[in-house]
């Protein structure tokens, strides 16, 4: 009776608990002291969906490159938890690894591949549900525009701390954001322009429709 | 400040900055990725090996411990002993016995353990306490150590599995108590709280 198929459960005061950073604290500390299989992956429940929806954004949705990002952030969390002073919570520090582990993914790609013309969002398809196609939308903007982007409007980061995540000057930091909202702006009139002349087109084939009845 | 910073403010609206606002936070990633990461900080020695049995061991060692406790209680699957006159006024109540890799097994091992559990069945059944299994009413306790007690019923189903319940069980016994608080203040007498292990008890519906 002792056995299981599955890790086991922490035990139930610190599971109850798991909600806040004392929890963070708790288990990274027998992570790092015990070596505690059951404690990790605790941590990695908690933490590794947002880690890794941030990296899927960052990293413009494609291919395993956020698996990697993410598997790659964890095994440099595991190597820096014990000199983890505290000063912010788990949640920042482990986004800001993840963050760096994305720039170098980025960074091996545009080795690898030519950068796109004049650093313009890909022109796919205009989406034509407006709300549906945001995330496509976002996913579709250059790297550096993309991250800045994410990170301030939808990861709620200043610009201060943008610039010292990316190593970037805080101007930079807002012109980027000031490019990204442009080319969703721009993106999004196209698609209202679209959705407007297939509504129109749909209308004038109504009152075609209509005229040609007896 | 750089030359690009010099570019006009693009402020967002408020539907645009709802719409990024609303973007979801959270993506559940892979299936296998928490066993990659798991396994690749086991090799570099940041994690513990974890113990694993194949599935059909588990079973087999699970049958064989629940056996045993059986056995230990003198309680047979199907068969149900007469309940002193006492407590026929009550109701039955079945304890399922939960354990993980937690469980400490006292220092006399495993014989121990079954001396240990007979001498509580056979206290409780001298009481007039011990039965066998039937099926379950859907309301019920979880137990663990420190008198920490979960009623199964008012746990809210949308918040995560209560402390406990995701341990194998490991056997059962079936009681009769007078009522719930009498069925609570047994489960609590019995080892396998000592031990770390969960008690899950719940009142059998009466036939």
């Amino acid at each position: 009776m002792v056995m299981t198929k599955r890790p086991p459960p922490l035990a139930p005061d610190e599971l109850v608990a798991a909600t806040d950073e004392r929890a963070d604290r708790e288990l990274s500390t027998r992570f790092i002291e015990a070596r505690d299989a059951a404690a990790f992956r605790e941590l990695f429940r908690r933490h590794t969906p947002a880690l890794y929806q941030l990296a899927t954004r960052l990293l413009g949705g494609t291919g395993r490159g956020a698996d990697d990002a993410v598997q790659e952030a964890w095994l440099r969390a595991a190597e820096g938890l014990a000199a983890f002073e505290w000063r912010s919570s788990l949640r920042t520090w482990l986004t800001g690894i993840a963050i760096n582990c994305c720039r170098e993914i980025l960074r091996r790609r545009q080795a690898g591949t030519p950068a796109r013309p004049g650093g313009e969002p890909a022109q796919e398809a205009p989406p034509t549900i407006l709300g549906l196609d945001l995330e496509r939308a976002v996913l579709g903007l250059p790297n550096g525009c993309r991250e800045v982007l994410v990170l301030h409007d939808v990861e709620g980061l200043t610009h201060a701390e943008i610039a010292a995540r990316l190593g970037i000057e805080p101007g930079t930091s807002k012109s980027q954001l000031s490019r990204a909202r442009r080319a969703l702006r721009a993106y999004f009139s196209a698609a209202e322009r679209t959705a407007g002349s297939v509504a129109t087109g749909d209308q004038r084939s109504r009152d075609a429709d209509a005229e040609s009845e007896p | 400040m750089s030359e690009e910073s010099k570019e006009p403010e693009e402020p967002l609206g408020p539907i645009e900055r709802a719409a990024l606002a609303s973007l979801p936070r959270q993506r559940q990633p892979p299936a296998d990725l928490e066993e990659r990461v798991v396994r690749s900080l086991a090799a570099r020695g940041y994690l513990r090996p974890e113990w694993r049995m194949r599935p059909a061991l588990i079973r087999a060692a699970a049958a064989l411990a629940a056996a045993a406790l059986l056995f230990a209680g003198g309680v047979l699957t199907g068969r149900r002993e007469t309940a002193p006159a006492a407590a026929a006024a009550g109701g039955r109540y079945i304890l399922l016995l939960r354990a993980d890799r937690t469980f400490k097994t006292p220092p006399g091992g495993h014989a121990a353990l079954v001396e240990e559990y007979r001498s509580w069945a056979r206290a409780t059944r001298r009481a007039g306490a011990m039965e066998a299994g039937e099926e379950l009413a859907g309301r019920g306790w979880l137990l663990a150590g420190a008198g920490q007690e979960i009623d199964l019923a008012a746990a809210d189903t949308a918040a995560p599995p209560p402390p406990g319940a995701g341990a194998r069980i490991g056997g059962y016994f079936v009681i009769h108590a007078a009522n719930a608080a009498q069925a609570l203040q047994i489960a609590r007498s019995c080892p396998h709280l000592r031990h770390g292990g969960w008690i899950e008890l719940r009142p059998i519906k009466p036939t």
